[in-house]
């Protein structure tokens, strides 16, 4: 009881805590309040658990042990207010570990959340799923995740798709789950969706032959959202300082370099594209030249036409001249690797190589 | 896929740590220190890529990080992610906090290390880029903090205690000399650079 009564509040604890003069007087301030925050726990106090368990959050985060937190975590998920599911699940995600018991108790929790109406708390559980779901976790939850993949919801179905990402990386098998609805994904216009559903595409791609097969199909889907992003142009929610969703814009490039790879047909599908974006691409800023980049890089790696290699490696060789050291220094990791495949493009580069040895950037 | 992303201020104070990888927690402030060391000894003006600390993974991973003003924000990624797309994701990350917190400062960062996890939550989930619309972010976490205030009572009031303790903190810091120092500074705000 004498927990409860005298439980300070996150922001008290913290401002006590900033006030500690030395290593010594933190370390007494916490180990204190650890006390108080034991104690209540064993009370089982439902009424200031959430309090209890941000305050333990805290301390975690300046490097002190909170282990004995986990148990808490699982009963204020299991807790019908959102504001303790919440924290709880956070705090599964700081505080606990795939090898420990607790981690098979909150399975069920997570079922339960992921199968009630409420986004919010679909959401924490599916962000739960994906920062610490075990293989054996996924197993069990992959069909729960599949049916929220159709979800009306798009806030949910954007979590959903890239759980099944974090499933396949456990558990590559459910691969034969995860890969059917993609097709349906790819029609999405949420951009959100759309770069999950590009990321879950690649590491399809990545693990077995025959989906890079299968996705090949897709070759001309996947140029039509890239052409339609870079010639839409503007807009206030998608633009990186003009440049039109960057972040996806990447994203695809990178998927299409894995599917024009040693692949002549998706290869010419995708070239005058690319040309378009190598040529047309504003490059004032960073967004402009990371698209650019990847282009770049895609252009490399494909079957692409003689003039297009030409372009990309020209591209490199403005790059590297380019005044911003963060440009500089991804052409020069790029050269890096492409020294082997087109020794003589990069040789060209010499001179402006060797200038950069002069960097005071080591 | 990002591995870590680490927020810490000059003097290598945590504020946000958020790992995508399990390392037992000894490791965790491990790293959190060797990361601090390697990007402390960085002038402003040289590139913000560098390879990973040897407990991260060494040369597999790179770190990706802004300073703004007191604070870093370190992102720690593998080859699978575009190191440039990173650096404006970091500044997605930062503005978004800027306008769920109103011109956004170190001590937002401490006396709400639970708000802001909730709102990195939005941003990156299982060490992917989920979201990187910021009126979406902001008002999915602005729902959530309707549905907060809906369940009301204990949870609903700090936010006019923070505020009273932000009021009380401020003298203690070097305010007059240099108001800047306090808040992270993100310049061009409509600008990415």
């Amino acid at each position: 009881m004498v927990a409860s009564s005298s439980s300070l509040k996150l922001q008290d604890l913290i401002q006590e805590i900033r006030e500690a003069k030395t290593q010594a007087q933190e370390r007494e301030v916490i180990q204190k309040e650890c006390a108080h925050i034991r104690a209540s726990f064993r009370d089982g106090d439902p009424l200031h658990r959430h309090r209890q368990l941000a305050k333990l959050l805290y301390v975690h985060l300046l490097g002190y042990p909170a282990h004995f937190g986990q148990m808490e975590c699982l009963k204020l998920i299991a807790s019908p207010r959102f504001t303790d599911k919440r924290v709880g699940y956070l705090g599964a995600m700081l505080l606990l570990d795939e090898r420990q018991d607790a981690h098979l108790l909150i399975t069920n929790s997570i079922k339960n959340d992921l199968s009630q109406g409420i986004q919010a708390v679909q959401g924490l559980a599916l962000c739960t799923l994906s920062a610490t779901g075990s293989a054996e976790m996924c197993r069990d939850l992959a069909t729960e995740v599949e049916k929220l993949l159709l979800q009306p919801s798009a806030y949910v179905r954007k979590k959903a798709v890239l759980t099944a990402v974090h499933m396949i990386r456990k558990v590559p098998e459910l691969s034969d789950i995860f890969l059917p609805p993609c097709a349906q994904l790819l029609h999405e216009h949420h951009h959100g969706i759309l770069m999950g559903t590009i990321t879950l595409i690649t590491e399809l791609c990545e693990r077995s032959p025959a989906a890079l097969k299968h996705f090949r199909k897709m070759v001309p889907q996947l140029v039509h959202i890239l052409q339609t992003l870079v010639t839409t142009g503007y807009s206030t929610e998608h633009s990186i300082s003009g440049v039109s969703d960057p972040f996806l814009q990447v994203q695809i490039l990178r998927l299409l370099r894995i599917l024009g790879r040693n692949h002549e047909e998706s290869s010419e599908t995708m070239n005058d594209l690319l040309a378009q974006v190598a040529t047309n691409t504003d490059t004032s800023r960073n967004a402009g030249n990371a698209v650019l980049f990847e282009t770049v890089l895609t252009i490399m790696d494909i079957r692409s036409a003689a003039g297009l290699r030409v372009l990309a490696v020209n591209i490199l060789g403005r790059f590297l001249l380019n005044s911003d050291r963060n440009i500089r220094y991804v052409a020069l990791t790029s050269l890096l690797r492409l020294v082997q495949s087109d020794h003589s493009a990069v040789q060209r580069h010499r001179p402006t190589v060797v200038e950069c040895l002069r960097e005071p950037d080591g | 896929m990002i591995q870590a992303i680490l927020v810490f201020n000059n003097h290598g104070k945590p504020r946000l740590v958020r790992f995508y990888q399990r390392f037992p927690e000894e490791i965790q402030q491990q790293i959190i220190r060797e990361t601090f060391h390697l990007v402390l000894k960085r002038d402003d003006n040289i590139c913000n890529f560098l390879e990973g600390g040897s407990l991260i993974g060494g040369s597999d991973y790179k770190l990706i990080y802004r300073h703004y003003a007191t604070l870093y924000f370190v992102f720690c990624v593998d080859s699978s992610e575009s190191e440039l797309g990173i650096l404006d994701l970091i500044q997605v990350f930062v503005e978004t906090l800027d306008k769920c917190f109103e011109n956004v400062c170190e001590l937002d960062l401490i006396f709400h290390m639970d708000k802001v996890h909730y709102i990195l939550q939005e941003v990156v989930m299982g060490g992917m880029v989920l979201e990187t619309n910021m009126n979406e972010i902001v008002a999915q976490i602005e729902a959530q903090n309707r549905l907060e205030k809906s369940e009301g009572g204990l949870s609903a009031a700090p936010a006019r205690a923070v505020s009273a303790v932000k009021n009380i903190n401020l003298p203690e810091m070097p305010r007059n000399i240099n108001i800047g120092d306090l808040n992270i500074k993100v310049p061009n705000l409509s600008q990415f650079v």
